[in-house]
């Protein structure tokens, strides 16, 4: 089960993800074009409406960024369930939306885009989801790819966060100390910057 | 039966006086308010009593709820398919279900089943021993062979702890019950070894990589279990075959359910049996006894106090108009008549009372269901949850309204029949 404060930095990242991503071209995925464009409604016909769009979307064309988005939405959608005290509903949801992100990122193995949306799911939930073990390996296989300075940066906060949320805390220590480009970032998630729009989500929305 | 009973009586009986004797309704009604501190103490303890009712009830009926949904989604589902040997035999490679890919498709394209299905899945049991040659370390322990993707509903409440669910994809990945894991000393993305002796009795062995650990809050479940998808396991095991089905359905009609799926069986001659969550649920069972008897023993109690609260004020009353009661008889009125229009007074005091507890006990149920109630964990169980108080339940409402009219109607009925005896001569011994 999922607790209420569990999924609040999921929905700071959605928010930030459409606030900067707002410019992408998505004209080839018009439901993730949507999404950027307009963020996920908050009536939760209309964001239930939106993500079984996604789904259809990543059904129609095989786009990851499709089921990527379709995972961010089922994660929106279990925290609206939690709101309510629906436990059941807010289980359900919040499962089906990790099931996808990590299917999402096994489907494509190679890409280290989808791994990097994953790991900036991942970084910024809290530690008690467990999923800080997963953003470890996705963040050491990150840092094995050349990427901007930028980038790499955005990739060793988010490592950084990890040890920290699996209690691993003299190795973040040393982590902070090797690496001279992290920034530690709070506990919510940081808002998405204009490198990560043009490296990792405009190249993965137009399929490239 | 008896409850719906009584109320009809009495509210026909008030009815009555309300249609036919209005004057008489109308007259209990306003002596309510001669002695307001009185009326006011007993409505009180009335509206205590039915608050008490309300609150407990709602939360039973919540506790009831969530244990019940917990051990559905703990990989129990609403309906389970078995052989129907499953329960003869301690060897559960004998009874498999063979056919497990075809019945599957079957009952999923049959419309009178699949419209209620939200989840199937097959289920292997098996068992072995589970080694982390790193850490040197063996453990036995009980496979549950599933298919990941209904697995997330029907495993719903099995907590991930570290890493992922178990996944399509990645065939060769487990995850196993934090107290294995414990054991094991096993970490995510750790590679295990299995050894299994397979459906044809000879030995199987695979290395497995751990993906996730869970934790379903059942500690002697979470210190043996492993989670293997389906396939994988059927593989290890030598057979095409499943131990159980597992249904979760859309609904909470399983008895409808399941007797169209037993329809089904017999229609096609399958060796099958068909058990619903409850019967294999032994734990739910007891819980549900003990807290409906803690739940009985509390109305027992406020309809005790709410019987002497009532005779009470109602012999204080008679006492202090035993004037006002004997010049009633010396001008004529019969002793049932006087009786009614006592006994009028407590039914309204205990109508009052309802109506209040039914007011203050769902403010107060809003009022605690903002945060919830954390709750410690139940026996066997290694966390808690957060208890709600379930206000959505027409048979919490009926009890909250009926048990303090029906005691108060009760408890009216002796001082009233007292009241009615009055000598007419009394009348003279009070100044």
């Amino acid at each position: 089960m999922i607790q209420r404060s569990n999924l609040l930095p999921i929905i700071c990242l959605c928010l930030s993800v459409v606030t900067s991503a707002g410019a992408a071209n998505a004209s080839a995925l018009p439901a993730v074009d949507s999404v950027l464009q307009h963020d996920f409604p908050p009536q939760p016909a209309a964001l239930a409406r939106i993500t079984e769009s996604l789904f259809q979307e990543y059904t129609r064309t095989g786009n990851a960024a499709s089921l990527v988005f379709y995972s961010y939405g089922m994660l929106q959608q279990a925290n609206y369930f939690v709101s309510v005290n629906d436990v059941i509903h807010a289980a359900e949801y919040a499962r089906t939306g990790f099931f996808y992100l990590d299917e999402a990122v096994e489907g494509h193995e190679n890409d280290p885009r989808i791994r990097y949306l994953r790991a900036r799911m991942d970084a910024y939930l809290p530690a008690e989801l467990g999923r800080c073990v997963i953003t470890l390996a996705d963040t050491e296989r990150l840092l094995k790819t050349k990427w901007d300075r930028a980038i790499t940066a955005h990739i060793n906060a988010m490592r950084y966060k990890a040890l920290q949320n699996c209690h691993q805390d003299e190795q973040a220590r040393q982590f902070l100390a090797q690496s001279k480009t992290v920034k530690p970032a709070g506990d919510d998630s940081p808002a998405w910057r204009h490198e990560e729009v043009t490296n990792i989500i405009q190249p993965l929305v137009k399929g490239h | 039966m008896w409850v719906e009973g009584a109320v009809s009586l009495i509210m026909a009986l008030v009815l009555y006086c309300l249609i036919f004797r209005f004057r008489d309704a109308t007259f209990s009604f306003v002596n309510l308010f001669r002695h307001r501190r009185r009326t006011l103490s007993t409505v009180l303890a009335i509206v205590s009593g039915g608050v008490a009712i309300f609150l407990y009830g709602g939360f039973i009926d919540y506790s009831f709820w969530i244990l019940k949904e917990q051990t559905i989604r703990t990989n129990i589902g609403h309906v389970q398919i078995y052989h129907q040997s499953y329960f003869d035999t301690a060897n559960k490679s004998k009874s498999l279900i063979k056919n497990y890919a075809s019945l599957k498709h079957d009952i999923l394209t049959d419309p009178t089943l699949a419209k209620d299905i939200s989840a199937l899945s097959g289920q292997l049991e098996f068992t072995g021993v589970i080694s982390q040659y790193e850490n040197e370390t063996s453990s036995y322990f009980s496979g549950l062979g599933i298919e990941p993707l209904p697995a997330i509903k029907l495993g719903a409440f099995d907590k991930i702890i570290s890493g992922s669910d178990l996944s399509r994809i990645k065939p060769e990945e487990v995850t196993l019950g934090s107290g294995l894991a414990g054991t094991l000393n096993a970490h995510y993305a750790d590679w295990l070894d299995v050894i299994v002796v397979n459906t044809a009795g000879g030995q199987g062995a695979i290395s497995l990589k751990l993906r996730g650990i869970f934790a379903s809050g059942i500690k002697d479940y979470d210190d043996v279990a492993m989670k293997i998808p389906l396939k994988t396991a059927q593989r290890i095991m030598g057979t095409d075959g499943v131990s159980k089905v597992l249904i979760l359905l859309n609904n909470d009609d399983v008895e409808p359910f399941m007797a169209r799926l037993k329809q089904y069986i017999a229609d096609n001659h399958l060796p099958l049996i068909v058990k619903d969550w409850k019967e294999t649920s032994l734990f739910y069972q007891q819980v549900e006894g003990m807290l409906s008897g803690i739940y009985f023993f509390i109305k027992l109690i406020v309809a005790i106090i709410v019987v002497f609260m009532i005779g009470n004020a109602m012999t204080m009353n008679i006492i202090e108009r035993t004037r006002e009661v004997t010049t009633l008889r010396a001008m004529g009125l019969k002793p049932w008549h006087v009786t009614r229009l006592f006994w009028l007074e407590g039914v309204f005091i205990g109508m009052i009372g309802a109506l209040g507890s039914l007011i203050a006990g769902y403010a107060f149920a809003a009022l605690i269901n903002i945060s919830g109630i954390a709750m410690p964990p139940s026996p066997g169980q290694s966390f808690g949850y957060t208890a709600f108080i379930k206000t959505t339940d027409p048979e919490l409402f009926w009890t909250t309204w009926v048990l303090p009219i029906i005691t108060a109607s009760l408890a009216s009925i002796l001082p009233a029949v007292r009241a009615s005896r009055l000598n007419i001569a009394d009348a003279f011994k009070f100044s």
